[in-house]
């Protein structure tokens, strides 16, 4: 063997554990997040979450090829991955894959994250980490999670399939992984125990002692979704009053022409979503066909969030016979007509989390609207926030700090002066001494 | 004696630098190619800033990387290509100079040349915590990753130097790995490779440090590369020196 050929040999070896040992580095990597923020670390919250993943799970955003964001997205999920190799992940673009946006069950237009496990998937809206833990949470989540319909009191019914049945709204939770049951309140007023959530739509008879056992119920960490509606009677203000919510009676009519549908004040297309609820996190505008407006009360102590509302140039008409606003007793927009409310507090060590959901309508969520425009997902995104597991959700965003910088016209005059012409100038001026220095010796 | 070869061959390298340097910055190289780099970095740095009107250094590091996978190897390509066009790469074998200490040295110094062309960048740090409050962090690793970057690229120059005797040819060959290297990451998706090809990705790698993250195989991946570069490079100088 030559001198020459022992060498190559010797190169190729060296050059086989270069890459090796990028290959162990790659595995077994560390970060040191030098971030004010930390924003680049994964929260407490998120490895509990990740650290529970026990089966290959994936996770596909569907963002678009020159959409922005696929980078910081793939980022995200390589921390995800890092903390656990079980879960791989795709950035792909839906116009591609159309038959994986189907089989995920994901918007096309909207896009999204798709977070899969065996035959189980959960869809969040955004690539963030708020969203994908919270999906991952609800993947992780047994499969007894029950949501149970009230009945007895005359709501509307989970098995009624005409327009203003609920049947819908039922499959829609079965095919999110719920179990759905009703549970006749009347017959038997306490909420039993399996219950992870409770959906009150619309009752037409006084509760009664059911309400009593529905508020002590709440008070013990339950979840209750309150669907109210203008034509119902009752007062549930028993329920809410104590949570700082409540209902104010009237029919909320829209004057705002892009906030209703056409020439139908009572049609309420809710595009104001003021709120960082994961119930309206990328929400499209939802169709409310005549709501009713909650009050909130003591919002300081009781935390109250209003996360849907009426436009400015709506109303609440309390004579709706005499559709005109009258400032003595109408209310005027802007109005709340979804509001939620959590509670927690501890109780001997543990912690008891109470939150309750108020929509003034229930027809958004019958079998005739709940395909309309962001119905299902506000309908889907409720009953989420309220039956997942608080520590299961509440990740903060994790976002930077916004960092402003004004740029005023000196300013930009001064860094463009400097970038364009001094250090430049610097340069070409020191090239020139030394090719002077070099000439005159 | 092994202590002392090990000695020898650091004070050849030095040597080598020293020598190298003196070389670099009496051409006009150095000064023209950062005329150029701080011209077109802070043109684009400066719309980015007024266009984001945040105290955001984040994308003045793909900018910088971007123009320094162009300028780095001019700034290489004669270390090599222009002693094998000369001659003087013969006259080197004949002195006791390893090719090792020969190779490290001459990237040694266009490494450092190309940190100092790129130091003034870091008056834009200045200026951002000068007029806002701008997160250190991505300031601190960014510059870090440019410095591993340039190492990288320098690395890669060197090796095609040492491939021709041609100047422009060897600053061409640099520059094209380069580029190779900074989109390896493009259409990985698609493919079953993907995965790894990403890996190769030095602006996938920059991009880490740009957002305030140091991570081991970032840096690792940097030295790597470098280090084989470095050593392909000197067995195509040692291959020289054998025939």
């Amino acid at each position: 063997m030559s001198a020459f050929a022992r060498r190559l040999a010797a190169t190729a070896a060296a050059l086989a554990v270069l890459f090796l040992a990028g290959v162990q580095l790659e595995r077994h990597r560390t970060q040191f997040d030098l971030t004010a923020d930390d924003h680049l670390t994964l929260s407490d919250q998120t490895r509990q979450v990740v650290k529970a993943v026990h089966s290959p799970t994936t996770i596909v955003v569907f963002l678009r090829r020159g959409e922005a964001g696929r980078a910081e997205a793939a980022a995200l999920l390589s921390r995800y991955r890092r903390l656990n190799r079980r879960i791989s992940f795709r950035v792909t673009d839906p116009d591609e894959a159309p038959g994986q946006v189907r089989r995920l069950n994901v918007d096309p237009a909207l896009g999204g994250v798709a977070i899969a496990a065996g035959s189980r998937s959960e869809q969040v809206p955004l690539a963030s980490e708020q969203d994908i833990t919270a999906g991952l949470a609800r993947l992780l989540r047994p499969g007894d999670a029950t949501v149970c319909f009230a009945t007895g009191h005359g709501e509307v019914e989970t098995g009624l399939e005409t327009g203003e049945g609920l049947s819908q709204a039922a499959g829609l939770l079965r095919v999110n992984g719920y179990k759905v049951e009703t549970v006749d309140l009347l017959a038997d007023p306490n909420v039993p125990a399996r219950c992870r959530s409770l959906i009150v739509a619309t009752p037409t008879a006084p509760l009664g002692q059911a309400g009593a056992n529905m508020k002590a119920w709440l008070d013990g960490g339950g979840r209750v979704l309150f669907l109210a509606d203008p034509v119902s009677t009752v007062d549930l203000n028993e329920v809410l009053g104590p949570y700082g919510l409540g209902l104010d009676r009237g029919i909320v009519l829209e004057g705002d022409d892009g906030s209703r549908l056409k020439d139908d004040p009572i049609t309420l297309v809710l595009r104001d979503y003021r709120s960082a609820s994961p119930i309206v996190r990328r929400l499209p505008p939802a169709v409310l066909p005549g709501a009713q407006a909650v009050s909130q009360v003591d919002v300081d102590q009781n935390a109250t969030v209003a996360v849907a509302r009426s436009s400015a140039k709506s109303y609440l008409e309390r004579q709706p016979g005499q559709p005109s606003f009258d400032p003595a007793t109408d209310r005027p927009g802007p109005l709340v007509v979804a509001a939620t409310v959590e509670q927690p507090r501890n109780e001997g060590g543990r912690i008891v989390r109470p939150r309750l959901a108020v929509i003034g309508d229930v027809d958004f969520a019958t079998n005739s609207f709940l395909g309309e425009a962001g119905n299902s997902r506000l309908f889907i995104q409720t009953v989420d926030w309220l039956t997942l597991r608080s520590d299961l959700v509440s990740v903060d965003p994790n976002i930077p700090d916004f960092r402003p910088l004004e740029l005023t016209r000196s300013r930009l005059g001064y860094a463009r002066l400097l970038s364009g012409v001094v250090v430049p100038g610097l340069f070409l001026l020191a090239g020139a001494l030394v090719w002077a220095v070099r000439r005159t010796r | 004696m092994r202590g002392l070869r090990a000695t020898r061959a650091t004070r050849a390298t030095w040597a080598v630098v020293g020598k190298e340097l003196v070389v670099l910055w009496t051409s006009p190289l150095p000064y023209v190619v950062g005329a150029l780099l701080h011209i077109v970095l802070g043109t684009l740095y400066v719309n980015q800033l007024q266009a984001r009107g945040q105290a955001l250094a984040q994308p003045l590091f793909p900018l910088a990387g971007f123009l320094l996978i162009a300028l780095v190897p001019i700034l290489t390509m004669r270390t090599l290509a222009d002693e094998a066009r000369t001659g003087s790469l013969d006259l080197l074998h004949a002195v006791p100079v390893p090719t090792r200490a020969l190779v490290v040295g001459k990237w040694l110094a266009s490494w450092v040349t190309t940190l100092v062309v790129l130091a003034p960048a870091t008056l834009f740090a200045v200026l951002l915590a000068w007029w806002g409050n701008p997160d250190r962090g991505p300031i601190i690793a960014g510059f870090a990753g440019l410095a591993l970057l340039s190492a990288a690229v320098a690395g890669v120059g060197l090796l095609a130097s040492s491939l021709t005797s041609s100047q422009p040819v060897a600053a061409m060959v640099g520059f094209f790995v380069a580029l190779l290297l900074w989109f390896a990451h493009v259409g990985s998706e698609t493919t079953s490779a993907g995965p790894l090809l990403a890996g190769f990705s030095i602006s996938e790698r920059l991009r880490s440090f740009a957002g305030g993250a140091i991570d081991s195989s970032d840096v690792g991946f940097f030295v790597l590369l470098t280090a084989a570069a470095l050593v392909a490079a000197a067995t195509v100088v040692q291959g020289r020196r054998l025939r």
